[in-house]
């Protein structure tokens, strides 16, 4: 009976931590300004960068070489955004005054991920260019 | 151990390592002096626990009551590395002594309360000791981890440090003490918590290690940000989270 308490306690505090904490990273990258190169890579057109950009910005972050340190971040938003696919999915069962205020949500918060995922491949880049203007210079 | 276990561990212990080395070499070491003892003790349970298993074997009684009796005493310094970011939280409210108490008076009746519930299994003792007072343990922690997340939210405390740190600390009881409850209900189910919890295991020394790498001393992050807003109530520009507006450099 304890046990099967504290399980259930757990679950529920364990997603709001995860919820919580995925944020925090989120709201990290949030006042980070792009550069040219990134937004000329990616390929942005107007002035979002759109959740659907966020595997192939993934895949290029995973391309380019990084100091090391920001592996767990990017694992916890990868993990988040699949989150919130699962939850995008169950959105249509919602009642009809829920529907949209959820969609919404989940959108912003999809695209703050691919936000995270740009603010991430910026910032290998610029590790990456550091390391060769390094490396030509000695 | 499969190769994945050994993944987890090798990642595990280096990022202990990492922990421990930076704070020495950023002179931080007695700033986070409780959290940086724990993490210490990470490492060395991670060692203990990967000697006896190279000298006994996964599946030996010494491997399993290392790995139990460690982590029953990593846990008590768990709970001091709580105390350290409750005084970093309350630091200018001065109720130090009120939190040591309130710490140590659990730490005790929570052991007193999993050897009464395993007190009538003495057949089972010393095993069934071990997992209960884990998941008590865990899940006392995880009490006291939400009641100082709490605590953030109302002080408004913004240190973005100090908030990362914590809500890894949250993840991690959090995840421990329900795998735990679900291996006590379900002991066939051993193997797959086992894992689960080296999963948790190699999380909490990884955030960490990446909240001390990529957020500065300095930076600062209102919670209430972090609170999902999914009512037609509109939040002010200023504070709220969804990014993806692009500013040129």
């Amino acid at each position: 009976m304890i046990a099967a308490l504290i399980l259930v306690v757990s679950v529920a505090a364990f997603f709001q931590f995860f919820l919580f904490y995925t944020r925090s990273l989120l709201a990290g990258a949030r006042h980070f300004a792009l550069s040219e190169n990134v937004l000329e890579i990616i390929g942005i057109d107007g002035q979002m960068v759109q959740p659907a950009q966020f595997g192939r910005l993934l895949q290029l972050v995973e391309l380019c070489p990084g100091p090391g340190n920001d592996d767990m971040g990017i694992r916890a938003v990868r993990t988040y955004f699949g989150g919130l696919g699962l939850l995008l999915s169950v959105v249509p069962r919602l009642p009809s005054g829920w529907i949209a205020r959820a969609a919404a949500w989940i959108e912003r918060e999809r695209q703050a991920c691919a936000y995270f995922a740009a603010a991430a491949l910026d910032q290998r880049m610029a590790y990456s260019r550091t390391l060769l203007s390094n490396d030509s210079g000695s | 151990m499969n190769a994945g276990n050994y993944a987890l561990w090798l990642l595990s212990f280096s990022a202990e390592v990492y922990i421990l080395v930076r704070a020495f070499g950023s002179r931080q070491f007695l700033s986070y002096l409780s959290l940086n003892l724990f993490v210490a003790a990470l490492a060395l349970k991670d060692f203990t626990c990967f000697f006896a298993y190279q000298h006994y074997g996964l599946s030996s009684p010494q491997y399993a009551y290392t790995y139990y009796y460690t982590d029953a005493l990593l846990t008590v310094l768990m709970y001091l590395a709580i105390m350290h970011l409750y005084h970093q939280v309350f630091r200018e409210m001065h109720l130090g002594k009120y939190v040591r108490g309130v710490t140590v008076g659990l730490l005790v009746a929570t052991a007193l309360l999993s050897y009464l519930v395993v007190l009538k299994d003495v057949g089972h003792f010393t095993g069934r000791f071990v997992v209960e007072l884990s998941q008590n343990m865990y899940f006392v922690g995880l009490v006291l981890t939400y009641l100082l997340w709490a605590a953030v939210f109302k002080l408004r405390e913004t240190r973005t440090r100090l908030v990362q740190l914590i809500l890894a600390l949250g993840i991690y009881f959090s995840g421990t003490a329900g795998l735990y409850a679900l291996r006590n209900m379900f002991p066939p189910l051993q193997q797959m918590t086992g894992s689960l919890i080296a999963l948790l295991g190699t999380f909490l020394p990884a955030a960490w290690a990446y909240t001390f790498t990529r957020v500065p001393e300095g930076a600062r992050l209102a919670p209430e940000v972090l609170a999902p807003e999914i009512s037609s109530r509109r939040v002010p520009a200023s504070t709220r989270l969804a990014a993806g507006t692009v500013t040129n450099r």
